[in-house]
């Protein structure tokens, strides 16, 4: 049966082979994935699996192996190696363990429902993606992709500083990519639902949602060169709020890759702007007790009334300027080391309406699609961006002709001081990650056309 | 070995219980190391240790899938269990016996990673750092990423089939970083290969660091590219990436069997300019994307996609040639045994043609040199394309001139393949990582110098500079 490894053992058999401290990131996931296509299932996946990560400190050098084999010898041969890997590695003052907290709060992050949920019923609501948007027009050549899927997840972190804590949390997620087609033209349109339990998710808005996504935008055409207002809805707002986070971490800042470096406490957007990083928020997508060193999640104000407060720190940037993490330390998985990263990361939501928003363009865009954005359309450092972008035209407050192959571009700090309104639909958009965002207006950019 | 044969039919009979059609095993166990520099540090060293069992099973279109990391055999049942689980009752399949078969490689491994102490792959990154630091007093930052793995695989099905494969790859990444006020430019070079530690024989690491930050130094003094319609000569090697990402997906036959490709139907047509022919070749010796047998057990295989212009195949795995009643092209590959296979390019290039690089470059009047290019995105359904120049120079009467930075090469990837008019006789491969259904498996593009007569150039040039 299968191995099951006493972690505290681990501890002290590291400690005897001389480290000056360890830290154990033990990881159990099960993933649940089926594809349906053309109403039949087209592909089940499903597996259990489990990984630890041993990391370990001495004279101030770091090293790091993982495993997911705990078969005899076989973790003692990685404790062994992440020790031979620290030999190597620069001595940095600044790698060390965090101080350990008592302050780690209990959250519900558990649906059972979820846990007993039955494949029939998964394999339902992915049908019924597929047939929303099948249905919704005939342009709709194909569905190409609709998936459903669930995971669950439990991890511990135990360290030689007497550290020892663990949560399990689940959620389920639904998407679909359709193509539309009308004449020689093709567009894609994709759309998401996710949620702690099958009773959340909204399979039929969600098709209809990417079906109509794709056939607005059919027969677009470019607009000509101008400066206009530009609406972005979360599906692109959240885009944004990715390439912000990446530049108001404090290691963007300390190596000197952010437009944010030299300009905290000033005034780098507009006042109606508040954006967060709220590891503890209810119902985020990354919301855990504590972070991937075990440093308890917290709300962080990063930029508040348009003032920049704060950046994202995990314990090796914060002792580097004497400070305290915010507890942005994240992993990826029990392969990865910790690195700086945000946690639920959004702009708040404001008090306008969507329809207050659109109706307060005479003549402006909605950008419903970018391309190259985080694909290195954006330079962190100089703020500059330029993306492609696809959507449609605003005119006199409703949205009229489909618009493609254009490019809008600007500056971050312009762009955040530009934001005029924002909307009250806050909303994750899980495809980029736990990013999210309200509807909102910034009053001008560059769009180049024809 | 870990798994006996007997145990392995075990597992697939179960996994047949309830009357799927074709059930199969891959055993993988692999051992990666990655140590990485930044600001001169070592910053992290890391060993991974993974070893896992996936185990397929089809019936008819459906495919089910279920994997562990648990190599006990009552772990390995109940993964096979759950597999076979959603198999509707089909004629009573045979289960062949195991058959071993052995394929020798030619992707000899001189010096294998585990050979190399820890010490000599840091002075690699040190190296590389020092060489580029050492170019110019504007490389402000120097990033270097080393990479090595070994990969074993073993694959069984209830067709009999039973055989290993071993991997080996080495890839360097280095980044260096100029920058002169507000402007900033990076420069890359990334070599890799199914090969050992002997990749540093043919790519020293001395000159990987120079070239990077040779790279990043003559795009800070370039001016910004202008914006037209106008021919693009594309440098040998990475410049592959266009045709890989803006065409090769679209010859994938699952794309082609969803009718999501713009080459559906056309095999026979002419789909590109007649100096065109592309072919995916994992047997290329050593290569990046090369291997003994593909995910699925197939041998691996040389497949021409398009000859003289003319379309003439797609890239099958078992399940997708299964279908159209043929044989696999070997093209069945995963990211690890956590993945169900799907039909993935190997080494994917357009084949060498007459002409030198000066005759390419001389014929044109005005246009615009793309020495290297980083990344790119296209819309699948379209073949739309968008990429980034990295470092692009400026055709003046037949000869290369200043450097322009900030070009990208807007297009659409099948109207492209018509408007390549000339093929260069200087074919190179490039490695690169490919990302499909969240899948990233090694991959390399190639090509010879080639010129598309006309190609949209965004540049950043702004009136008055």
């Amino acid at each position: 049966m299968t191995e099951t490894l006493n972690l505290e053992e681990i501890i002290t058999q590291g400690q005897e082979l001389g480290v000056d401290d360890i830290e154990l990131f033990y990881e159990e996931s099960t993933v649940n994935n089926l594809k349906v296509y053309e109403g039949e299932v087209e592909s089940l996946k499903s597996a259990h699996a489990k990984g630890l990560g041993i990391r370990v400190f001495i004279n101030q050098q770091m090293g790091f192996a993982y495993t997911s084999n705990f078969a005899d010898g076989e973790v003692e041969k990685t404790l062994k190696e992440a020790i031979a890997n620290a030999e190597v590695a620069s001595v940095d003052e600044y790698r060390t363990l965090p101080e350990v907290s008592d302050e780690i709060k209990a959250l519900e992050l558990y649906n059972e429902e979820l846990a007993d949920a039955e494949m029939e019923d998964k394999i339902e609501l992915a049908l019924e993606l597929e047939s929303a948007a099948l249905d919704y027009d005939e342009r709709i050549a194909a569905v190409d992709t609709v998936g459903y899927g669930d995971s669950e997840v439990e991890i511990r972190i135990i360290n030689s500083k007497g550290f020892d804590e663990s949560y399990r949390q689940n959620q389920c997620y639904a998407y679909l990519y359709v193509i539309a087609r009308e004449d020689e033209e093709a567009e894609t349109g994709m759309a998401i639902t996710y949620g702690d339990s099958l009773a959340e998710l909204t399979p039929k808005e969600t098709g209809i949602e990417a079906a109509k996504n794709a056939v607005d935008l059919l027969g677009g055409k470019p607009v000509s060169s101008q400066e206009a207002p530009v609406v972005f809805p979360p599906e692109v707002g959240t885009m944004f709020m990715y390439v912000l986070s990446q530049a108001l971490t404090a290691e963007s800042v300390q190596k000197g890759r952010s437009v944010f470096a030299q300009r905290l406490g000033e005034q780098v957007a507009s006042k109606e702007v508040n954006i967060l990083d709220n590891g503890l928020l209810t119902n985020g997508l990354a919301t855990a007790p504590f972070d991937g060193e075990g440093v308890p999640s917290s709300k962080t104000e990063v930029i508040k009334d348009g003032e920049l407060k704060t950046f994202l720190y995990d314990t090796y940037t914060a002792n580097k300027e004497g400070t305290n993490s915010t507890g942005n330390a994240s992993r990826g998985s029990y392969q990865g080391v910790p690195g700086v990263s945000p946690s639920n990361f959004y702009l708040d939501a404001g008090d306008k309406s969507t329809d207050e928003i659109l109706s307060s363009v005479d003549n402006g865009f909605y950008v419903m699609k970018v391309s190259g954005l985080v694909t290195g359309g954006a330079n962190p450092i100089s703020g500059d961006f330029s993306v492609g972008a696809t959507g449609r035209w605003i005119e006199n407050g409703e949205l009229t002709k489909p618009v493609r192959e254009i490019t809008i571009a600007g500056n971050l700090i312009d762009f955040l001081q530009d934001i005029d309104l924002i909307g009250d639909d806050l909303k994750f958009n899980p495809m980029i990650g736990s990013y999210a965002a309200p509807t909102f207006r910034v009053q001008k950019l560059a769009i180049s056309g024809k | 070995m870990v798994l006996s044969q007997e145990k392995i039919n075990q597992v697939l009979k179960t996994a047949l219980n309830k009357g799927g059609q074709f059930a199969e095993l891959f055993f993988e166990r692999k051992v990666s190391n990655q140590l990485s520099m930044e600001s001169s540090k070592v910053e992290t060293v890391k060993t991974g240790y993974n070893l896992g069992v996936g185990i397929r099973v089809i019936n008819g279109d459906q495919v089910s899938y279920a994997y562990t990391d648990d190599l006990a055999l009552e772990a390995l049942l109940e993964t096979a269990k759950v597999a076979g689980a959603a198999s509707k009752y089909h004629d009573n399949v045979v289960i062949n016996n195991l058959k071993k078969s052995k394929y020798d490689s030619p992707h000899q491994i001189q010096i294998r990673p585990e050979t190399i102490e820890k010490l000599k792959k840091k002075e690699v990154l040190e190296t590389v750092d020092q060489s580029a630091r050492g170019i110019d007093e504007r490389i402000q930052q120097v990033m270097v990423n080393y990479v090595d793995y070994t990969q074993e695989v073993l694959i069984a099905n209830s067709q009999g089939l039973f055989v290993e494969d071993e991997r080996v790859r080495t890839r360097l990444m280095a980044n260096a970083v100029a920058a002169d006020g507000q402007i900033i430019q990076t420069g890359r070079e990334t070599p890799g290969k199914h090969i050992g530690f002997e990749l540093f024989e043919e790519y020293p690491p001395e000159e990987i660091g120079k070239k990077a930050a040779e790279k990043a130094i003559t795009m800070l003094e370039a001016r910004p590219a202008p914006s037209a319609r106008m021919p693009v000569v594309v440098n040998h090697g990475f410049g592959g990436v266009l045709f890989h990402e803006a065409c090769g997906h679209g010859l994938e036959a699952d794309a082609i069997q969803k009718g999501s490709s713009v080459y559906a139907n056309r095999i026979g047509e002419k789909v590109a300019n007649e100096k065109v022919t592309a072919i995916d070749d994992a047997t290329i010796v050593n290569e990046w994307g090369a291997f003994v047998i593909d995910d699925e057990g197939h041998p691996a295989q040389e497949t021409v996609l398009i000859q003289d212009g003319k379309l003439t195949d797609y890239m099958y795995d078992f399940k997708t040639a299964k279908k159209e009643g043929r044989e696999s092209t070997g093209n069945g590959r995963r990211q690890s045994y956590r993945n169900p296979p799907i039909p993935r390019m190997t080494n994917t290039f357009i084949a060498p043609g007459e002409s030198t690089p000066d005759e390419i470059i001389g014929s044109v009047d005005k246009g615009l040199y793309a020495k290297s290019l980083s990344g790119g995105q296209v819309e699948p359904a379209t073949g739309d394309y968008t990429f980034t120049v990295a470092e692009g120079y400026l055709i003046e009467n037949g000869k290369i001139t200043e450097p322009v930075r900030g070009a990208t090469l807007v297009g659409n990837g099948p109207k492209s393949l018509h408007r390549i008019t000339m093929v260069g006789n200087d074919l190179k491969h490039a490695p690169g990582m490919c990302g499909k259904e969240g899948q990233s498996v090694p991959a390399a593009v190639g090509q010879p110098t080639l010129l598309i007569e006309e190609v949209t150039v965004g540049g950043t040039e702004r009136e008055g500079e």
